[in-house]
C-alpha cells in the first residue's frame, strides 16, 4: 500500500504551494507536516475505509519521520496532497489565496467521496 | 483462490473505481459467510473416536473456519455410510458440539459431516480466511459473489462507487444467485433432479429469515 515516503509528499506539497527553494522556504515543515497529519484526521472522518488495514488507527508524522513510507491508499494521496497544500495557504492574508486554498481544500474532499 | 480472487478485485474495481482492495476483501469474507451459510456449499467430513460413556463430542475446524450445519454421522467402517440417529439421536445445539442422545454402545470412529463458512481468525485478518475457503467455491459461484460484494459496496455512504438504486438492484441479483446455487446444492448437482418445491411458506421445515 505504501510506495511513497512522507518527504516525497512534502516535496510535492511545496511544488504546489511555488515553494521549492530549499535556501529560504516559506512554509516551515513543521506547519507542513501539521497539516499533512490533520489530513490523514480529516481522512479518517471522510473514509474511515481507508485506514481499515490498520483497524481505523490513524498514523500521525513527526519531521523526523520523512525517510518513513506514508500509509496511506496511493490512488488517493493526489487529494491528501491538495489538502495538505490548502491548509498552509490558509494561514496566509491575501484574498486570491483564501479562494485557492479554498479551491484545494474542496478538491481533497471531492478526490474522497466522488468520482469527479 | 488466488487467480480468481485476482479477477474478481479487477472486476470490482472496475464497476467501484476507488473502492480499496482491503475494503474489497472484508466485503467479499462478509458475503462468502452469508453465501455459505444459506447453502452449504462447503462441506467436510470430520474423523470423531467415540467411546461407550460419552455423549458429547466437539469437533475441530481448522483455525478461521467455523462449524454451521450438521448433515449426518455415519460409522467409518461403513462403506454404505448409512446415518446414525436418524431418529433425532444426535443433535449439534451449539455448532461443532456433537451430542448423542444415547452414548455409542463401543468405542468407535465416526464421521461427521457438517457445512462450514469462514470466520476471521484472532488477528482480524480476512485474507486469511478467504484462503481456507476451496477456490472452486469462488470459481463456481463468481457472478452470484461480485453481485453480493458490488451490492454491499454501492450501499455504503458517501464513497465515489455509492448508488443505492444498483445496490438495490445486484442484492436481488445475489439473493436470486444464491437461491440457485442452494437448490442446486441440495440436488447434489444432478441435472433432471426434483424439478418441484414446495412454496417455503407451506413447509414447516423450511428455514425462513429470522426463525
Amino acid at each position: 500500500m505504501a510506495y511513497l515516503k512522507v518527504g516525497d509528499v512534502i516535496t510535492q506539497v511545496r511544488v504546489l504551494l511555488q515553494d521549492e527553494d530549499a535556501e529560504g522556504y516559506r512554509y516551515s515543515l513543521n506547519s507542513l507536516m501539521q497539516a499533512l497529519n490533520e489530513g490523514l484526521l480529516e481522512t479518517r472522518r471522510l473514509r474511515p475505509d481507508i485506514y481499515r488495514h490498520r483497524r481505523l488507527d490513524v498514523p500521525q508524522y513527526t519531521v523526523d519521520q520523512l525517510d518513513q513510507f506514508i500509509d496511506y491508499e496511493q490512488m488517493y494521496l493526489p487529494g491528501l496532497i491538495a489538502y495538505t497544500a490548502g491548509m498552509a495557504q490558509l494561514r496566509d492574508s491575501e484574498e486570491a489565496t483564501d479562494q485557492r486554498a479554498a479551491a484545494l481544500l474542496n478538491t481533497f474532499t471531492t478526490k474522497l467521496t466522488a468520482i469527479a | 483462490m488466488s487467480a480468481e480472487y485476482d479477477r474478481l478485485v479487477a472486476d470490482i474495481a472496475t464497476n467501484a473505481p476507488g473502492a480499496i482492495p482491503s475494503t474489497v476483501e472484508a466485503e467479499l469474507m462478509v458475503v462468502l459467510r452469508d453465501f455459505l451459510q444459506h447453502t452449504a456449499a462447503w462441506k467436510a467430513d470430520f474423523e470423531m473416536p467415540v467411546q461407550p460413556d460419552r455423549t458429547c463430542y466437539v469437533l475441530q475446524p481448522p483455525r478461521g473456519v467455523q462449524v454451521h450445519l450438521l448433515f449426518m454421522v455415519y460409522n467409518s467402517t461403513d462403506t454404505e455410510r448409512r446415518p446414525l440417529g436418524s431418529t433425532g439421536g444426535v443433535r449439534m445445539n451449539v455448532p461443532g458440539q456433537i451430542e448423542f442422545r444415547i452414548a455409542p454402545s463401543a468405542a468407535a470412529t465416526y464421521v461427521a459431516r457438517v457445512s462450514l463458512y469462514p470466520v476471521a481468525d484472532d488477528n482480524g485478518s480476512a485474507a486469511s480466511c478467504r484462503a481456507a475457503v476451496p477456490g472452486h467455491i469462488l470459481s463456481e459461484y463468481y457472478d452470484t459473489l461480485f453481485q453480493g460484494i458490488l451490492s454491499r459496496l454501492q450501499a455504503q455512504m458517501l464513497k465515489g462507487y455509492s448508488s443505492p438504486q444498483m445496490a438495490i438492484m445486484r442484492q436481488k441479483l445475489y439473493r436470486e444467485g444464491r437461491s440457485i446455487a442452494k437448490a442446486d446444492i441440495a440436488r447434489s448437482h444432478v441435472w433432471g433432479g426434483q424439478q418441484w418445491q414446495y412454496p417455503v411458506a407451506t413447509t414447516a421445515m423450511g428455514r425462513q429469515n429470522g426463525a
